[in-house]
């Protein structure tokens, strides 16, 4: 049996960040799979930019069945597109999607789009696996857990749950070797991406992460992640290090014992996502030490009020600590905001502004809210005071407003977000003349 | 006056703004997003040609306004809004219909 695995490009978006880095999910599944002798390719498609026409025929020889990621929302006309091109080649080829887009809308896909089969449920290596079971004869669909497809009525199936992997370490290294690492490296797309821990504790109402990968956040061993740094740096000729983890610093130990371990083995720059209130000075101190060149909060407001509603856990004076500590130390910070929060009003948007011409981060990030299907927000928005405008997945990328508050229409909103970008590049300006 | 076969063939379309929701007014400046997040600041006359990309204006009757309303020669007038019509589409902005 050979599976193709593919990771679409966004519909619309036609520049910047084409491929956000090598699709380290898919690759896992991919190694599960490996590992029970099936044949696997990747395509990401993303990576170079290739999308799909409406009326495009995709054609897979020697393929058995496709799977492809609809993890981001604004991607989702691409994986439409990607699937009506291989059933219109092959109407029997198995099209299943996965992620958090298709896990959270997994009865609409299902609904609307005939050329879907099969929606895997939440994680999927091990889903997959048996998946292929089911498609080779092995074993019947409904008895595969963590699944959703169309019955012979038509009717939506969904399966018992799945189990999570509870050990990570479990799963196999990511088949980088099934990706273009080469393509990845030449256009610097985060070719040295590794993900080393799952879940999520928080329940932030914007964020659908711990409703997908759970509340209890599971790790890789030290020793694990040590091998897989290992395998980019000697294979690939890596030498800078991405964590894509939710809280990288979730484990104060933990992530102490892995920093001592990488600059005693490696000698490399790396950089990672965490949260304000995860970080100390003594934490960075030794992160920086171990060669971490960058960080990336996501502060989201600088209204207490607003980071209370929203349940983000941190203060606005953490904000402020954290990013100060971490400049001071000479990592790089990019801080990311979300405009049109619950409770944003003319006066939020203005304390947002004071936060950011105060503490003026490396990198600014200025998201529109998108109410992302399967968090909180999306479920009730009206009991946050958010009118939902759009449902058009291509219009989710956080650049353009979907969403009104209360007391903010869409034009308040957009017009915040450009001043706020025009006044911090002013500011950063300034501050980098005066640190010359 | 000789003028580029490209812009001969492209007078009477119209062009057409992609996305809804991605500008706004602000002072005398019209300020644009893409679906990325690139943010666009669009002087006046920019922002003038902006905002008849509506799908019904073709070419020639935005030049013609640009000229009714800024009092500039036609020369003038067709070089800028060639100019910034295709700067938009190289953008991905607009589409010409």
């Amino acid at each position: 049996m050979k599976v193709t695995l593919i990771n679409p490009s966004s519909s619309l978006v036609p520049s910047g960040p084409v491929s956000t880095g090598p699709p380290v999910g898919l690759a896992t599944i991919a190694a599960v799979l490996e590992n029970q002798g099936i044949k696997v390719d990747i395509t990401d498609m993303a990576l170079f930019g290739r999308k799909i026409g409406d009326n495009e025929k995709l054609s897979l020889p020697g393929t058995d069945a496709v799977g492809i990621s609809a993890s981001m929302t604004s991607f989702f006309h691409q994986v439409v597109a990607i699937s009506k091109a291989l059933k219109q080649t092959d109407k029997d080829m198995p099209v299943i999607l996965g992620g958090n887009h298709a896990t959270f809308m997994h009865k609409e896909i299902l609904r609307n789009y005939n050329f879907v089969d099969i929606i895997v449920l939440f994680e999927g290596e091990y889903v997959m696996l048996e998946l292929t079971e089911a498609l080779s004869g092995k074993k019947k669909l409904a008895d595969v857990k963590g699944i959703a497809y169309r019955n012979k009525d038509g009717k939506v199936v969904v399966t018992d749950p799945a189990e999570k992997v509870k050990d990570l370490d479990i799963l196999p290294m990511p088949a980088r070797h099934l990706l273009p690492m080469e393509h990845y490296i030449e256009k610097k797309c985060w070719p040295g991406s590794i993900v080393t821990s799952r879940g999520c504790p928080y329940k932030c109402i914007f964020c659908s992460t711990s409703a997908f990968f759970g509340h209890k956040v599971r790790f890789h061993s030290i020793g694990r992640v040590l091998q897989e740094i290992r395998s980019l740096v000697e294979k690939h000729h890596i030498k800078q290090i991405h964590f894509n983890d939710d809280i990288f610093t979730f484990s104060r130990s933990r992530g102490i014992k892995l920093y001592e371990m990488i600059e005693k083995n490696f000698d490399i720059e790396w950089g990672c996502q965490t949260r304000v209130d995860h970080v100390d000075a003594d934490l960075l101190s030794k992160m920086r030490k171990s060669g971490c060149g960058g960080l990336f909060f996501g502060m989201e407001s600088a209204s207490q009020v607003i980071l209370d509603k929203c349940e983000k856990h941190q203060t606005v004076e953490q904000g402020r600590r954290a990013i100060k500590l971490t400049k001071e130390l000479g990592i790089n910070v990019e801080v990311s905001f979300i405009l049109g929060l619950p409770g944003e009003n003319h006066e939020t948007i203005k304390n947002d502004l004071d936060f950011i011409l105060e503490t003026i981060p490396d990198r600014l990030i200025l998201n529109l809210l998108v109410p992302y299907p399967g968090t909180i927000l999306y479920e009730n928005p009206q009991k946050f005071g958010i009118r939902i405008l759009d449902e058009d997945w291509q219009y989710y990328t956080h650049a353009i407003p979907v969403t009104e508050t209360r007391d903010l229409s869409w034009k308040d909103l957009l017009k915040a977000r450009f001043l706020i970008e025009r006044e911090y590049c002013k500011a950063k300006e300034n501050y980098s003349k005066g640190h010359v | 006056m000789s003028k580029p076969i490209s812009r001969e063939d492209s007078v009477n379309k119209r062009p057409l703004r992609l996305y809804k929701r991605n500008w706004i007014d602000v002072n005398e400046e019209v300020a644009v997003t893409s679906l990325s997040g690139e943010t666009f600041w669009l002087n006046e006359t920019a922002a003038f040609i902006w905002k008849l990309c509506d799908g019904k204006h073709s070419i020639k009757d935005i030049v013609d306004s640009l000229i009714e309303g800024y009092d500039v020669d036609r020369s003038t007038a067709i070089d800028d809004v060639f100019e910034i019509i295709w700067s938009l589409e190289e953008r991905k902005l607009i589409g010409l219909q």
